[in-house]
């Protein structure tokens, strides 16, 4: 999708900057690196919420066990619960207005599904340690990193219901959550994929804040009804990656 | 939720502000500060795109003249464009607020999600979810309280000015309807704030990357109904990821602090 492609040619872009900085080899990196992430376990809990949502939406909490093998990479495990999810208000309005739903209960729309639970393995990866100056008064050590991995997770999406009658659609049918069982496992759990990054904010030794975007997806291979003719109800197979970008803001314990 | 994320952000940041563990830190927790922006003049070019919206996507040019009241402080005027400023097209005879013609709005597009609601779904958003920048004129001040340097792999050493930047303009938006002529909605104030950094690649140049939201009111015509069209207003916010070049001209030498860090 193209909202998709701006996302990641953001990060692209992101990702170059940082590595076209100018370096000078004649002159000290940052010194006395404070903070070194090798050989420590991290323990890290993360409420998160989705960001750019098409017509979904998420608030969860994620919690995460970390391994790093040096200051540069690490083995993540993590998994969570999304206590919100849902179609957003745009969907609704979109549908409450609409004339063109008699019989129609599965939209064939992108991007509607919504994730409720999930467990991923990844590469944590981190490239670059910094020192920013404050209001020329404190110092902040950061380092930047990427994740990306793979994992499972469950979904759920709406149809609609032409035997209920929701006021929010003015009476002429309403909405049921169903989960989600297409897609490449063709089961009620799907297999995922996920990218991101972040910037860690080191607090004292063992204590740090991540804040990260990433970005995890799946396959979409979803059986839908349309009516091409305006009056006949045809299946239609929508084939498509699901994103959804989810904003974590994580506190970290290491040890 | 985009105010509870900045917010949060902001907190993160303040509440990380550690840390310094010398008695001396009061010097300056940083060495050698050596780019300076004190009262310098900034013009900055940039390529923006709306990264956030579901249904339209601007492409734009942005330019951007800086006066740095000191290295904190800046005043900003800025004029963002997707489209040549002013040109409207021929006026669709039975209509006479709607007007055809494309090349100019070379910066106007639909995303593929509109497309699919459209043709596949059949469905169609509100006219104020189609609304986009077309012109953009207006003031920002820009505050840079965070000054650092990186090391990648610890093989050399990059400087970058972190900034935070709020202020408001004027702007004009327009919208397509089903028949593709599009319909000019007038001119508007619109509000800003974002934040962004600033590589230094010498003392008189450097790489910006922006992430700027701008809010406005789509005011626009709605569906017609049984007492006919009437005027919605729908507050849009839409989200710029702009990368440019900036050059410096004028202003001081930086002068060099030393700490024990």
């Amino acid at each position: 999708m193209r909202r998709g492609r701006s996302l990641r040619a953001t990060t692209v872009l992101f990702s170059l900057l940082l590595f076209l900085s100018p370096a000078r080899a004649s002159e000290p990196v940052v010194a006395e690196q404070m903070y070194d992430l090798s050989g420590t376990f991290e323990v890290t809990l993360s409420p998160a919420m989705s960001i750019v949502d098409k017509y979904t939406r998420h608030v969860g909490i994620s919690a995460g066990l970390a391994y790093y093998f040096n200051d540069y990479i690490g083995l993540e495990f993590d998994g969570g619960y999304n206590f919100i999810n849902g179609d957003r208000k745009l969907l609704n309005e979109i549908l409450r207005t609409a004339q063109t739903l008699d019989d129609i209960e599965r939209l064939p729309l992108t991007d509607l599904k919504h994730m409720t639970w999930y467990a991923n393995l990844g590469i944590v990866f981190s490239p670059l340690y910094g020192k920013l100056n404050f209001s020329a008064e404190f110092a902040v050590n950061i380092h930047l990193y990427f994740v990306a991995g793979a994992g499972v997770a469950q979904y759920m999406y709406t149809e609609l219901d032409h035997t209920k009658s929701d006021p929010a659609f003015d009476g002429r049918f309403g909405k049921v959550k169903k989960t989600y069982t297409g897609g490449l496992s063709d089961a009620a759990v799907q297999p995922t994929f996920h990218f991101g990054g972040g910037l860690r904010f080191h607090i004292v030794d063992d204590w740090s804040l991540r804040m990260e975007i990433r970005d995890v997806f799946f396959y979409d291979d979803y059986v839908a009804q349309w009516k091409p003719a305006g009056i006949d109800v045809q299946e239609k197979t929508i084939n498509d990656f699901v994103h959804i970008v989810f904003l974590r803001l994580g506190v970290c314990y290491a040890f | 939720m985009k105010k509870t994320v900045l917010s949060f952000l902001a907190l993160t940041v303040l509440s990380s502000g550690a840390l310094a563990q010398s008695p001396n830190e009061r010097v300056h927790v940083l060495q050698k500060r050596d780019y300076s922006v004190k009262n310098k003049i900034e013009v900055s070019g940039f390529f923006g795109m709306s990264v956030d919206d579901i249904f339209t996507q601007h492409y734009s040019g942005i330019l951007a003249v800086d006066y740095h009241i000191d290295e904190a402080f800046a005043l900003e005027f800025t004029w963002l464009s997707s489209k040549i400023p002013f040109m409207m097209g021929d006026k669709v005879s039975d209509n006479p607020a709607s007007y055809k013609g494309d090349w100019f709005r070379m910066g106007h597009s639909y995303t593929d999600a509109y497309h699919n609601l459209k043709d596949d779904a059949q469905l169609s958003p509100s006219n104020a979810d189609l609304a986009m920048i077309s012109n953009y004129w207006g003031i920002n001040v820009e505050f840079s309280p965070i000054y650092g340097k990186f090391s990648l792999f610890n093989w050399g050493l990059a400087r970058a000015d972190f900034y935070v930047t709020a202020g408001g303009g004027v702007t004009t938006t327009e919208y397509m309807r089903p028949d593709e002529s599009w319909v000019d909605t007038g001119i508007y104030f619109m509000g800003n704030f974002g934040f962004g950094f600033r590589i230094f690649l010498a003392r008189w140049l450097a790489i910006r990357l922006d992430m700027r939201d701008f809010t406005f009111a789509a005011k626009v015509e709605s569906e017609a109904g049984a007492t006919g069209t009437t005027t919605e207003t729908k507050i849009r916010n839409t989200m710029f990821v702009m990368l440019g070049v900036s050059f410096l001209f004028g202003g001081e030498e930086p002068v060099e602090i030393w700490s024990p860090y």
